[in-house]
């Protein structure tokens, strides 16, 4: 019986969090001892996108494997990667998915608590009835990497029924069907030296009646040869290298200072992971070495050596720790961590190097003024600017944190955390961060920072009720600019005049540096506060989902991306499964700023989405989707009189429907061709109140965009043959207002995306070339350009756990309005991989 | 004349090509194995499949194990020792025969007919482990350890059934007798098992040269 899992990544509200919309539409079929391909179609920021990993391990095992997901097409919308044989995947495979933004957020799907909440696939059972008449004779109880390894079969007591030309042999999620001997009644299949690890072999054949069978699966473990290893104990790892060259071309003919519009610089990349285990004792080394690495740069490159023996864990080098939403998350500390834990008692502990200093300059424009003050002009009336060369620079940044955490993940966690980041002042030179003008005032191009932060968290885990209830709330306290240093009992004394007050900062200047830019200046205040609650249950076939978070205005966390400050955030979720064929997920976010109530008006952000799957066995399927996005400003009347500020409300509504179909069509022979049709049409406006009418509105902009999208992709089953057709479409109406006339500028614009490819499979599959080419063709009122994309490559699977890639790539750009805008630049890459 | 002539031909294809299907499986080899096929000696090795009337022959200190395809019967044969397969099919079931002309021979058997044959004997089984062994004279042992072996002697043509510890030994006289299965007995079936677990020894050989400088060296072979 087929499952499936899906789910939506939530879409927040606009540009400003640059969050990514995807959809996972689950495979039809899930075999244990099959490759299983999956797709990920982005409906919206596939641009903000720039990698993505998919984690997955056999349900109940611990460890989690990875591998990279790659656009399917470039440009999207879609994603693909091949979850492997996975050892042990009786009970069926857990993953999840990362994505890497530009904006270095990460954001995954599922969104919230993906590895407990990770997609589930149920090991499917092949077509037709399990036989006993296939019987295994190769039962060696021990294979070494050293011998072959051999799969042989007898089906005697069915040979004179079955098909012999439909038997098909699985080792690993391959078809060997091609490698083996098959006779009357028996079959061979042989491999020469196997790499360590599991395999996983089934047999599949169609009686002459037209009934299908296949066997069960057999599992054998290929232990490592009697090959004397360097290292003591097991090792085993990855290492890949990754190259790029480009060569640009211009129809614009340009002079030596001008600059040229932004090009990719050569580059190169190398990356090894390695894993090994002595006794007790496991250890780990990932290393990663670019060009792009500058020591004037914040580091690329990544050294790390981790060593764990029972109840401890130590890593030096570069790490990211994770001690609560608000202490340190996502960033990484070069230095050492380390974790000392047993069941219900854990200690977490990190220190090192967060941000490397750096040195840099730029120049500043400054009008001449004469001896009256007033700035000088030429004889054209222009002012004329004074350049100053200013330098400046980022301090290194020493960073610390610490966790205590009782309980286990199984029932409750609790856990304390404290974080502290320092800008060391020594660590840049004076010149690099401070000048004087001409007046004598000393100017910073570059501040020192402190940041203290603690907070404290708690989760319940209720696995009968299948409930998960937790909390977490932070307070920080943050000096925008230590370089005066920390001031005294006295100075502090007279600035919050109060004479009673007894804390003397340079008591604590080894811990945190207070003077006046310390935010707040008084600690205590819940303006220094951020925290946040969820809870997670499935109530009646519901998967709810409810998160509260308010940021408070003065919060800094600088081990931390992201967090708007003044900002309450609320998201619901709930995901629906009628009986496996029908799914919803709808939802709706609030975020809304000034909840301090500081501001002369608060913005409003609401979004509402609804997503459908109907999926029936053997027929197409059907998708639905709606968002809603709505933003508002209001003014905060206690503030906006005292400050007699002047209000522009707006409005801004925008909303996406978006309808598909799709369907696997197997009946056409030879050809199995997956098909799909999308449209989507939106709309877009903004209006704000007009000055003039208080109660009348004013739009500034219009916009409606339609979309339609066909992908068409065969696997050829008589040739080892697979194309791809993508066709997309979009075209954009917009009207743009004119203030004060209130009449209009419409322009339509239209997109026009083609992409075709086709790969083969050559040499036992040990080779395979592709072709792509892509076409994108702007048009309507604005410059009509036209990008076309050719490229060239071929995989090599020269060995096993090998993979070479090479490509090449020609990209040309024109546009009709400009004849020296032209461009073309060549592309060769190069990717080695050898899993080990 | 020309009808006969077809079906000769179409017999002797289709025997031809009955007799060329594998029956069975070598799933070890260790040691000097030989294998012979219609006059011909081709290598043993491990993942072969062997076909009706193979014959295997194993050298001193080798092993050789193989199975039916019907997946019902193991045969382990000893150092030493000389057997020939034959198996028929007919409606599904396989008929099995190893012919031992001389060595030990282990055999555990699950199912389905099997007979163990020696220059005296005939052994049938069903469901039962049983080592045979064949001396220089002809004259055979049976040790059974598990089930029942009727040992049918070729010269009288008398028939007796052996339950598990019991020996039936067969002279070349023809002449039943069977016993207890004695510790002496016991003692050279765990020897043989052994022998056919551990791993080979290794020898080496050293050849003297002089190279043309006059300098001695070795040539170190290794087997």
């Amino acid at each position: 019986m087929k499952k499936y899992v899906t789910l939506v990544l939530i879409l927040l509200a606009g540009i400003t969090l640059g969050a990514v919309n995807v959809l996972h539409s689950p495979p039809r079929e899930f075999n244990p001892g099959m490759q299983t391909e999956l797709r990920l179609e982005v409906l919206q920021g596939f641009d903000e996108i720039v990698s993505a990993k998919i984690y997955y391990r056999a349900k109940g095992s611990g460890v989690w494997d990875d591998a990279d997901v790659f656009p399917e097409v470039p440009e999207g919308p879609w994603l693909r990667v091949m979850l492997p044989v996975i050892a042990n995947a009786e009970l069926g495979v857990e993953y999840y998915f990362e994505f890497i933004l530009d904006n270095q957020r990460i954001e995954t799907l599922p969104e919230f608590d993906p590895k407990q909440r990770a997609f589930l696939l149920d090991a499917e059972k092949p077509k037709g009835t399990v036989s006993k008449d296939f019987i295994l004779l190769s039962d060696d109880e021990e294979l070494s990497s050293a011998d072959d390894y051999i799969l042989a079969i007898s089906f005697f007591a069915i040979a004179d029924q079955v098909d012999l030309n439909s038997i098909k042999v699985i080792v690993n999620g391959k078809d060997v069907t091609k490698r083996a001997t098959i006779n009357q009644g028996t079959l061979l299949y042989r491999e020469s030296r196997p790499s360590p690890g599991p395999k996983a072999a089934m047999v599949t054949a169609s009686l002459k009646d037209g009934s299908e069978i296949y066997s069960e699966t057999w599992k054998q473990e290929i232990k490592p040869g009697t090959r004397t290893s360097i290292l003591p104990g097991s090792l085993r790892g990855n290492w890949n290298f990754i190259s790029n060259y480009y060569n640009y071309s211009y129809d614009k003919s340009f002079a030596e200072d001008e600059i040229k519009p932004g090009e990719s610089i050569n580059d190169a990349a190398s990356r090894l992971d390695l894993y090994g285990s002595y006794k007790f004792v496991e250890y780990q080394t990932n290393l990663y070495v670019s060009s792009r690495e500058h020591h004037n740069d914040q580091p690329v490159n990544r050294y790390t050596l981790g060593i764990q023996i029972p109840y401890l864990d130590v890593y030096f080098g570069d790490y990211s720790p994770n001690f609560g939403t608000y202490v340190m998350n996502n960033k990484n500390v070069r230095g050492i961590y380390s974790r000392l834990h047993s069941k219900y008692l854990s200690l977490f502990i990190a220190h090192g190097e967060m941000v490397r200093k750096t040195t840099g300059f730029y120049y500043e424009s400054l009008p001449q003024l004469d001896v009256n003050g007033d700035p000088v002009e030429d004889n054209e009336g222009n002012t004329i600017y004074d350049s100053f060369l200013r330098k400046t620079g980022t301090f290194k940044q020493e960073a610390v944190a610490a966790r205590l955490q009782l309980g286990s993940d199984t029932r409750y966690v609790f856990g304390l955390n404290i974080g502290r980041n320092r800008d060391i002042i020594s660590s840049l030179s004076e010149d690099h961060y401070r000048y004087f003008n001409t007046d004598g005032d000393t100017i910073y191009t570059s501040y020192a920072r402190d940041n203290l932060v603690i907070s404290m968290d708690g989760r319940l885990n209720l696995p009968e009720q299948r409930t998960v209830v937790g909390a977490e709330v932070a307070g920080s306290m943050y000096n925008s600019n230590t370089l005066p240093g920390a001031m005294s009992l006295e100075d502090l004394q007279e600035y919050l005049d109060d004479e009673d007050f007894s804390i003397d900062p340079q008591d604590y200047e080894d811990y945190f540096i207070i003077n006046k830019n310390m935010e707040p200046l008084k600690p205590g205040s819940i303006s220094q506060v951020a925290w946040n609650a969820y809870m997670r249950t499935v109530l009646f076939g519901n998967n709810l989902n409810l998160n509260y978070s308010e940021v408070f205005p003065s919060f800094r966390s600088m081990s931390t991306n992201y967090l708007m400050n003044d900002v309450r955030t609320i998201s619901v979720s709930d995901q629906i499964n009628y009986k496996n064929l029908l799914f919803n997920t709808l939802g709706f976010n609030r975020i809304e700023d000034n909840i301090s109530g500081h501001r002369t008006e608060t913005n409003i952000h609401d979004s509402y989405f609804l997503q459908s799957i109907v999926r029936f066995p053997n027929l197409p399927y059907l998708k639905l989707g709606f968002n809603k996005n709505m933003g508002k400003n209001e003014e905060n009347m206690d503030v906006a009189d005292t400050l007699n500020t002047v209000f522009s409300p707006y409005e801004r509504n925008s909303q996406t429907i978006t309808i598909g179909v799709g369907y696997n069509i197997q009946q056409i022979p030879m050809v199995p061709t997956q098909v799909d049709l999308t449209f989507r049409t939106g709309v877009d406006d903004n209006k704000n109140r007009s000055a003039a009418d208080p109660d009348a509105w004013i739009k500034s902009y219009d916009i409606k965009n339609n979309n339609i999208s066909l992908s068409i992709q065969n696997k050829y089953t008589e040739l080892p043959l697979r194309t791809t057709i993508v066709f997309s479409s979009n075209t954009q109406d917009k009207k743009t207002y004119m203030p004060i006339d209130l009449d209009y500028e419409k322009a339509k614009n239209s997109n026009f995306n083609l992409f075709l490819g086709g790969e083969y499979l050559l040499w036992q599959e040990k080779l395979k070339p592709y072709l792509q080419y892509r076409l994108v063709n702007l048009g309507g009122d604005q410059d009509k350009q036209t990008y076309n994309y050719y490229t060239l490559g071929v995989d090599v699977f020269p060995w096993q756990d090998m993979t070479a890639n090479t490509s090449f790539g020609f990209k040309t750009y024109k546009n009709d309005a400009d004849s020296e805008a032209g461009t073309s630049v060549f592309t060769w890459q190069l990717m080695l991989n050898q899993r080990f | 004349m020309k009808k006969l002539i077809l079906i000769t031909i179409l017999v002797i294809v289709a025997l031809s090509l009955a007799a060329q299907s594998p029956v069975a499986y070598l799933s070890a080899v260790k040691g000097k194995v030989n294998l012979t096929r219609a006059n011909k000696n081709l290598t043993a090795k491990r993942g072969e499949m062997l076909v009706n009337s193979d014959q295997l022959k194993t050298g001193s200190e080798s092993f050789a194990a193989y199975k039916f395809v019907d997946g019902t019967t193991n045969i382990k044969v000893f150092a030493n020792s000389t057997v020939q397969i034959k198996a028929t099919s007919e409606a599904g079931k396989m008929s099995k025969t190893v012919s031992i002309a001389k060595g030990s021979v282990l055999t555990k058997v699950s199912g389905g007919s099997f007979q163990v044959e020696t220059p005296t004997t005939v052994a049938s089984v069903k469901g039962t482990g049983f080592l045979t062994k064949v001396d220089e004279k002809g004259e055979t042992m049976i040790i059974v350890t598990e089930g029942t072996v009727q040992v049918e002697s070729k010269e009288t043509g008398e028939s007796q059934d052996v339950e598990s510890g019991n020996t039936a030994n067969v002279g070349t006289d023809g002449k039943i007798n069977v016993e207890e299965t004695s510790e002496e007995d016991m003692t050279d079936l765990e020897e043989e098992e052994a022998g056919a677990d551990a791993e080979g020894t290794e020898n080496t050989m050293k050849i003297q040269v002089t190279d043309e400088n006059g300098n001695i060296k070795y040539i170190e072979i290794r087997y």
